[in-house]
Parts: C-alpha cells; sequence; structure tokens
C-alpha cells in the first residue's frame, strides 16, 4: 500500500527528476571541464580574483580561487548548487501535502483504508529520498568529474559538500512542506518558504561583512549546511544534526497538522 | 451533530440513524449540506461538536480500519488525468490491500468501460462510470454516494440503479445523495431531506410524497365540468382550461382518478412538489 503511493509519488514527478538530474549533471560537467583552463592560467585568476573588492570576495566566498577547492566553492558550493537544491526542496515540498487537495483527487485517496498520516509520510519520505538522492548523484557527478579532470579533492569532501547541499534543499523542503500542510494552498507554501530562503540566504551572504547578520547567523538553516564549508574540512556531524532535526521537527509538525485539518472541495 | 467553518455553518445538529441494509436518500438544494454529512462520515471533515458512530465505532477513532468497509463516490469528481483507468483502479485496490482485478474487469464489463483509455481524455460522463467503479468493486459494507448519477446518461442510469438494488440486497447499506426527488424515490427506502445545514428525516418517500400538495393536470377529450372534481375530498384549486383541468391534490389520489377515468380522460401529468415545498412542511409540521 506504501509501495504504491510512493511509486506514484515519484512516477507524478518523474519529469522534474529527470530535468533536475540533467540540470546538476550538466552543470557539474560545464564547470569541472572549464576547471584545467583555471587551473593553468592560476596566476592570472588569482589577480582576477584579487581584483574584485574584498566585500564581493567574502560575500561570494572567493578565496582561494584558484585552487581546486576554492574553485567548487565559488563556482559551484557558495550558491549555485545550494539555490538549486532549495528550489527542488520547496517546489517539491509546497505540494506534498496540497496537490492533491487542490486537484480534488484528496477525495477518493483519503477516503481509502489508509491514515492520513501515512499518506502525507510517505509522500514526505519520497521528497527527501529524492532531494538527497540528486545529493548522491552530485556526489558522484563531483568524484567522477574530479578524476577525469585531474582535480585534488578528496572524494569524502566532495561526499561531504554535497551531503551538505542536499540538505539545506531538506531544511528549506521542510518549512513548505510544513506550510502546505498547515494552509493547505501550494501558493502560499511555495511564497513564504521561497520568502525565507532568500532572507536565509541575505543573512548568510552578508554575515561576514554585517555585525547584525553575524549574530543571526548560528540560528540560520543555511549556515548550518552550505556555511559550513564542507570542502574544506570535511563533514561537520553537530551542524548536520541540526538541520536534520530542524528539518524532521518541521515534517513532524506537517504530519500533525495534515491530519487535523479539513480536506475542502 | 454540527460542523462549522469559522463562523459558516455547514450542518447544525443534524441527527439521524441510518438501518443496516437500507438505502437512505438525502434530498436537498445544492448548498443544502448534503456533501458536508458525507465528508464528515468518512472523517474527509472533522465534526465541530456531536458524534458519528459507524458500524459502532466512532469515525474518529476508527479511521483506517471504518473506511476499509465504505465505498465514497465524490460529489466533485477529480481522477489522476495521466493514469489510464486500469492503472487508476488498481491503484486504488493497492491502496486497499486487495487484488480486485476480477471485480474491475466485471463492473468495467457492465458499465462498458474501456481500461485502457487515458481517464484525461474521457467525457464527464465516462469518468463518472470510472468513479462508480471505483466506489462499488471492493464489495463494501457501505456505500456513500454524492449525486452519484451526474452526467450518466439515461441508459447508464439504469444501470447504476439495477447495481445500486443488487447491492442492497446483499446486505449492505446505501446513502446517496440528490438533488432530484424522482431519482431518490426511485432508489432509496426512506429520505432525509436537507436544507441550509438542517435535517428533517421522513420514513419513506411515496409517504413524504402524499403528505404534501402536489398539482395534476388531466386531459380530457373536451371541455369538462369541474364541479364534480371539486367535491372530490383532498382536492382544491380545481380551474379547467380548454380541455385540461388542473387541481392541487393531498392525500390518494384514487378518487380523483376515478372520476377522471369516468369522464374520459386521456393524459394525466402530475408535478412533484419542490425540494423547498417538501421542507418547508416537513419543519413546519404536517400543516396538509
Amino acid at each position: 500500500m506504501i509501495v504504491a503511493l510512493l511509486a506514484k509519488t515519484i512516477r507524478d514527478h518523474r519529469r522534474g527528476i529527470t530535468g533536475w538530474v540533467g540540470g546538476i549533471l550538466a552543470l557539474v560537467a560545464v564547470q569541472l571541464s572549464v576547471y584545467p583552463t583555471v587551473r593553468d592560467a592560476t596566476s592570472g585568476m588569482r589577480d582576477l580574483a584579487d581584483a574584485f573588492p574584498e566585500v564581493f570576495r567574502k560575500m561570494f566566498r572567493m578565496e582561494e580561487y584558484g585552487t581546486a577547492i576554492g574553485y567548487l566553492s565559488t563556482e559551484l558550493f557558495s550558491a549555485t548548487l545550494p539555490l538549486i537544491f532549495i528550489a527542488v526542496g520547496v517546489t517539491w515540498g509546497a505540494r506534498v501535502a496540497t496537490d492533491e487537495i487542490e486537484a480534488g483527487t484528496a477525495d477518493v485517496l483519503l477516503s481509502l483504508p489508509i491514515s492520513r498520516s501515512r499518506v502525507i509520510a510517505t509522500r514526505i519520505a519520497a521528497m527527501a529520498g529524492v532531494v538527497l538522492g540528486l545529493g548522491v548523484v552530485l556526489a558522484v557527478a563531483l568524484g567522477v568529474g574530479a578524476e577525469v579532470v585531474d582535480m585534488s579533492v578528496p572524494v569524502a569532501r566532495l561526499a561531504a559538500a554535497s551531503w551538505a547541499t542536499a540538505l539545506a534543499g531538506l531544511a528549506f523542503g521542510a518549512i513548505a512542506v510544513l506550510v502546505g500542510a498547515v494552509s493547505g494552498r501550494r501558493s502560499m507554501a511555495l511564497g513564504i518558504a521561497l520568502a525565507i530562503a532568500i532572507a536565509a540566504f541575505v543573512v548568510y551572504s552578508l554575515a561576514p561583512l554585517v555585525d547584525v547578520m553575524d549574530r543571526l547567523n548560528p540560528y540560520n538553516p543555511m549556515q548550518w549546511t552550505v556555511g559550513v564549508e564542507s570542502l574544506k574540512d570535511g563533514l561537520h556531524p553537530a551542524e548536520s544534526l541540526v538541520a536534520l532535526a530542524f528539518a524532521a521537527a518541521l515534517m513532524v509538525g506537517a504530519v500533525v497538522a495534515f491530519d487535523r485539518r479539513d480536506v475542502l472541495t | 451533530m454540527t460542523k462549522r467553518y469559522g463562523r459558516e455553518v455547514g450542518v447544525a445538529n443534524v441527527s439521524f440513524d441510518v438501518r443496516e441494509g437500507e438505502v437512505l436518500g438525502l434530498l436537498g438544494p445544492n448548498g443544502s449540506g448534503k456533501t458536508t454529512l458525507l465528508r464528515l462520515m468518512l472523517g474527509l471533515l472533522h465534526i465541530t461538536s456531536g458524534r458519528i458512530a459507524i458500524f459502532g465505532r466512532d469515525v474518529g477513532d476508527a479511521g483506517p480500519r471504518l473506511r476499509a468497509r465504505i465505498g465514497y463516490l465524490p460529489g466533485d469528481l477529480a481522477l489522476y488525468d495521466q493514469q489510464t483507468v486500469r492503472q487508476y483502479l488498481r491503484f486504488v485496490a493497492a491502496l486497499r490491500r486487495m487484488d480486485l482485478r476480477e471485480s474491475i474487469e466485471a463492473l468495467a464489463g457492465r458499465f462498458d468501460l474501456d481500461l485502457d483509455r487515458r481517464i484525461g481524455d474521457l467525457s464527464r460522463g465516462t469518468r463518472q462510470k470510472v468513479a462508480v467503479v471505483q466506489a462499488f468493486m471492493h464489495g463494501p459494507d457501505l456505500l456513500l454516494l454524492d449525486e452519484p448519477t451526474s452526467g450518466l446518461d439515461p441508459i447508464v442510469q439504469r444501470e447504476f440503479e439495477a447495481l445500486v438494488d443488487e447491492t442492497r440486497l446483499r446486505g449492505a447499506t446505501i446513502l446517496l445523495s440528490s438533488h432530484i426527488l424522482a431519482e431518490v424515490e426511485r432508489l432509496a427506502d426512506r429520505v432525509a431531506v436537507m436544507r441550509e445545514g438542517c435535517l428533517a428525516v421522513v420514513d419513506d418517500v411515496a409517504m413524504l410524497k402524499s403528505r404534501f400538495t402536489r398539482t395534476i393536470d388531466l386531459e380530457f377529450p373536451a371541455a369538462v365540468d369541474p364541479e364534480p372534481f371539486r367535491a372530490i375530498p383532498g382536492v382544491s384549486d380545481v380551474h379547467v382550461a380548454r380541455r385540461t383541468l388542473s387541481c392541487s391534490v393531498v392525500g390518494p389520489e384514487t378518487a380523483l382518478l376515478r372520476e377522471a377515468v369516468a369522464r374520459g380522460v386521456v393524459g394525466v401529468h402530475a408535478h412533484d412538489p419542490s425540494l423547498d415545498d417538501i421542507f418547508m412542511r416537513i419543519i413546519d409540521g404536517p400543516r396538509a
């Protein structure tokens, strides 16, 4: 019964999943294929990075652009990949508790002998599985790509950074799930979760520059995930656990809210 | 039970029993609370106050185990457009943890339903057939049917009515909502009339109708004298326009029809009382 629901959820999203996998692979391929050129022109690139104002270098974590880790961090992990994973988490998360209700198909689904908690828990599991699965895709793509272009970054670091990025998607996706379960409206879930994600991103980006942001940043899911810079020093178990607990708490809240709400036509 | 949405009232102080093995018609104009009632019974909506028990178990507590014995046909039908009919019905069967392939084939054959067509390509009436199969295929003990025949053509409607009869004969209980009196009359043992979220149960459809004023038009081969008709008990408002005599009747129509036949009546047209009319009279008490 759970299997049927899980399979259907994944099947309904198969185009989206294919698109995201393709996008991540293409992005990694393009960025890594450029890397040898960057490495060979290291000094020039260092000059280029130095040419940016310090504010920019801090905001976009542009230090050490000439090194492999600096390059990956600047080009992929400081903004592009987190935004992709957050987009996946939020757009999918916003649908978890809302699309069947908005489409009206929830009427029959929830009249079947399956509890509402199971329905939504299964759909949350599908979303979490896909976000984390995309993290695996990313880690494998980077691992293979790094080998091909002879990039000296340990696979464990690539995996740790991919994991942290996927966690960001999960954490902000969980916000969308909760808002969707409470409001029953996909547009609201999408809007609020994206607004929070943008605010979190701004706080995270400006933390090195603005004192207030720096004080807020320890409470920022972006900091627990993207901000720990796993590429430099590997997995941060404590921050990962905080992010996981944050996502789990919101998801439990979503299950409770979904269970209590009226399913209106 | 009472259900409020904020300040708005869905159903107010509604209380009734459904007997095991009967067909109960829920009758009322659109927006009268019929759908709300059925959705409360399924737990799709949570009750504001009161209690609903089905097969002796509280709806809120029993949840999934209770729903295993229920078949539901929603009034506002939405299916997964991307799936074929077969995929959809098998998906529903999987969530019921049942192998219903035989039953699906049998019902699809009966309603002339092509299982391999994509749901998104189906007409309104065909989608309704899918919903009917979905509600009946697992042989439920209780059926909650919200406007089940809307969109069905008359031939399919007749097949549906036959299915309801068979289902009742095997002992299942059926709650069926409709805004069409004639439909409920054909199918239901008893009828509950709803209006603006309130309910009054009346034992029997024929009784219900006979208690209220119906208008009857009688056509004669030639102009007819209204006086003998005015003398019949229960008959009032007798008018003659050319060869047609119109009157209002309360109670049995036997005497009126006997008089009409004696005068060579060639046509009889009876107009059922409107639902509003019936409801108003029920809540006002039997004035007629």
